[in-house]
């Protein structure tokens, strides 16, 4: 199956670069030989000049101005020339031969001559719109004469081969295939049945990145068959649909569904543009080819989606979106603004959905305002709840069990205020829930989680925010944050948190954590502003304590089932005297966790020996700590992985 | 202290402390089968030679008092799978390398999970960055798929970003 491309013939002055690959090209050459333009090859020029045509049979390309729909056009290619007239059709018949034509009255030439009938392309021909260049072997220095007078650009069109998805050159001899249950020829060496066990391979291929994982598939049809649905595991589709200005983004999505029909990728990212002029052909044409896409394929289960909504237009873009994926996805993460407080968010039901993330702000654009594009970035608190009501009231009649809040401290809060009216209002309600993300974790974040029902297992709290106090004394104003974790102490197993740098000391408890497996705690470390204020300031300290008591982190106890630590400071400073000085002032979090009894009673700790992973900045500490790495693999002798 | 007499394919009789080999679930199935009484009983195994048994044993034998392998359960193991190894493991694990698929095809026969990791992660290193048909040359495979079944594969490999 050969596909084809038309290149721009901007590329092919004198100056120019051209890809020479595969010995189809080569004809080109050769026909061409005159021409000394055809030499160096240099892949990055191509980018936006060239689109690919795929061979489908009974496909149709349009080359036009005016979009109309698919059905009628086929694949349109917008091509904004004066040159440029009625639109000019390329297609393939069933027995993949290309046929052109143009509409009448149409002023399209082939190799120099107008193209009155039906006529079969080829691969070097070349195809130019309103203008006829008779003499081909001259084509060089007429177009370097006509381009000067028009910036370099005018519609001429190389119909070439297209090798842009054989970037993989195979220099391997073609080989027979094997028959199944034939004897192997090399069987009697002692090492090659691994290779074709197929549980063994399919536990090697779990520990290769994707890289390798795609070579793997290539091997032969077992590995092909254990390697795919790790690839399909680890891997996403990007599509980037920011400007949907160019053929090549509408090409990608006609180019997917042709080549993934066997192998439809259940993770997505989408980056939607604006479609704020419904006008707009490239918008209409976006539309049809999103629906498109989503027609042929049913079996999202991740989806990302970035991209600002500011009309109903995105709304409804969305909407589709989320219908065609809602019966299989599990995974949902929203980014970017939405941009209309008053459109909600669609009633659509999602059962299998697990987690959702929310990385985006609600905006408000004045409708009643002459600029048009002024957004309110502080709409009434009020329509806000509406929102976030109408988008918790979707999720309740799911089974969450991850929910992730990456927005402002105020839109988290909402949300969480929602998620607790619900949950505590029916028990059904959100009653799978077990993780929580949050991006600032304030004390009234806190306060608020405090009153959900559920267990909790995880808890990524990142920035941890003090209570405001104006008593210098109390070391205590982390005592939200103390009480959600002492409420869900029973069930957590993974915990992580960012200590922020505060201007005067405090301290934070900690309980016995009985289930906890892994724990991440970070230092913010002095930010530019405070260093540049040149304030004093403190990192919270930890302690372990057992009711009342306030005791020395003794793993057995407190931690009796922590896989994998890691202690770092956020932001450190390349100036080491600096860092060093960072250093100091978090030392004692270092200190609670790597060295909690005292040095001068030999053995007075007991070593933690269910940890296997342990992350902390050895280089940094030890000199602050005074501690070696030998006394850190006695602290910790099961841990396989330091650094 | 219960022993138990294993014998190599190569017909090597080796006495094995029954808490050494208490990893390999293989073994510990035959015993309870088998009962065991007598000291003389001897567990045949076919597909593991003298060399590899002795390597099994000496890995066993280091590893006795591991706790039991982490549970990678529900709750959030990491996507990536753990490729950390211990000192102790990796200079044990420096070896021929068709001695190390022996390794590994003993152990999965013995069904012992922390060796096979083991086995499986050095493997992964091995392959980690190699070409297809580096790998097939490694592992002494026959290409099965047709020129077109590559190009596909290659088109759809193509497809494929990091997460």
């Amino acid at each position: 199956m050969t596909d084809g491309r038309l290149l721009f013939a901007k590329y092919i002055s004198s100056t120019s670069t051209l890809i020479l690959e595969e010995p189809e090209t080569q004809k080109v050459v050769s026909k061409y030989s005159s021409l000394h333009s055809f030499h160096s090859i240099n892949r990055e020029n191509f980018s936006e000049e060239f689109c690919t045509l795929y061979c489908i049979p009974g496909q149709k390309y349009t080359i036009g101005k005016n979009f109309t729909s698919r059905d009628n056009q086929g694949e349109f290619i917008f091509c904004y020339f004066p040159e440029v007239g009625e639109e000019c059709e390329i297609h393939i018949k069933q027995d993949r031969t290309w046929w052109i034509k143009s509409q009448e009255g149409n002023s399209i030439y082939l190799n120099g001559e107008k193209l009155t009938k039906k006529v079969q392309l080829h691969f070097g021909d070349y195809v130019s719109f309103g203008i006829n260049y008779s003499v081909v072997d001259d084509i060089v220095s007429f177009i370097e004469r006509t381009g000067t007078r028009n910036s370099g650009k005018i519609p001429i069109f190389l119909f070439e081969r297209s090798n842009f998805l054989h970037l993989t050159k195979s220099n391997q001899p073609v080989l027979t295939p094997c028959r199944e249950n034939e004897p192997h020829p090399d069987a009697s060496n002692p090492g090659s049945t691994l290779g074709r066990n197929e549980h063994l391979i399919s536990k090697i291929l779990t520990y290769l990145p994707i890289s390798t994982l795609k070579s793997a598939r290539l091997v032969c049809k077992l590995w092909y068959e254990e390697a795919t649905p790790l690839l399909r595991d680890k891997s996403l589709i990007h599509f980037n649909f920011n400007t949907y200005q160019t053929t090549r983004e509408s090409m990608r999505i006609l180019k997917y569904t042709y080549e993934m029909e066997h192998f439809p990728h259940p993770h997505w990212y989408l980056n939607l543009p604006v479609l704020s002029n419904s006008a707009n052909p490239l918008t209409r044409k976006f539309r049809q080819d999103f629906t498109h896409l989503l027609k042929h394929q049913r079996n999202v289960e991740s989806l990302r989606i970035n991209g600002a909504i500011h009309s109903p237009q995105d709304l409804s873009i969305r909407m589709k979106l989320f219908q065609a994926v809602s019966q299989t996805l599990q995974d949902l993460q929203i980014l970017g603004d939405w941009g209309f407080a008053n459109l909600n968010f669609p009633h659509i039901a999602f059962p299998h959905l697990k987690s959702v993330t929310i990385a985006f702000e609600i905006l408000r654009r004045e409708e009643n305002n002459d600029k048009k594009d002024k957004i309110d970035p502080h709409p009434g608190e009020s329509r806000l709840e509406e929102w976030c009501t109408s988008f918790m009231d979707v999720l309740s009649s799911t089974n969450l069990q991850s929910m992730g809040f990456a927005c402002s401290k105020m839109l988290s809060l909402l949300f969480l205020e929602e998620l607790a009216q619900l949950s505590c209002e029916d028990v059904a309600k959100f009653s799978h829930l077990q993780k929580l993300m949050m991006l600032h974790t304030t004390p009234s974040v806190s306060r608020c989680c405090l009153t959900l029902p559920q267990q909790l297992t995880k808890l990524e709290l990142n920035w941890i925010y003090p209570r405001k106090t104006r008593d210098h004394f109390n070391l205590r104003v982390f005592t939200d944050f103390e009480n959600l974790i002492e409420k869900n102490a029973q069930s957590l197993n993974n915990l992580q948190f960012i200590l922020p740098m505060l201007r005067k000391r405090s301290e934070i408890h900690i309980p016995v954590l009985e289930r906890l497996k892994y724990l991440i705690i970070s230092s913010e470390g002095d930010s530019k502003t405070w260093q540049e204020k040149n304030c004093n300031t403190f990192c919270p300290k930890i302690s372990f304590c057992d009711g009342a008591h306030r005791s020395l982190l003794v793993y057995n106890k407190f931690l009796p089932r922590l896989q994998s630590l890691r202690l770092d400071i956020k932001q450190h400073y390349k100036n080491s005297a600096r860092r060093d000085q960072e250093f100091k002032k978090c030392s004692h979090l270092f200190k609670t966790f790597l060295v909690p009894g005292e040095r001068s009673v030999e053995n007075n700790f007991t070593p933690c020996k269910t940890l296997r992973e342990l992350h902390v900045p050895y280089e940094e500490i030890r000199s602050i700590l005074q501690i070696t790495s030998v006394e850190i693999e006695k602290m910790f002798p099961n841990v396989a992985k330091f650094d | 202290m219960p022993f138990v007499n294993l014998e190599s394919s190569d017909g090597d009789l080796v006495k094995v402390d029954v808490d050494v080999i208490k990893c390999s679930v293989t073994i510990n199935a035959l015993i309870e089968h088998l009962g065991l009484e007598d000291d003389n009983e001897v567990v045949p195994l076919q597909n593991v030679g003298t060399e590899t048994l002795h390597k099994v044993l000496a890995w066993a034998k280091h590893h006795k008092d591991d706790l039991p392998s982490v549970d990678d359960d529900e709750d959030d193991p990491p996507r990536e799978r753990r490729t950390d190894i211990t000192t102790w493991d990796a200079n044990f694990i420096k070896m021929e390398q068709i001695q190390l698929f022996d390794l590994i095809l003993a152990a999965n026969y013995l069904d012992i999970s922390g060796l096979l990791d083991l086995g499986c992660k050095i493997v992964a290193d091995m392959i980690k960055g190699k070409t297809a048909d580096e790998i097939r040359t490694m592992f002494n495979i026959v290409n099965d798929l047709t020129p077109q079944e590559q190009e596909q594969i290659r088109k759809e490999n193509e497809w494929c970003e990091e997460k």
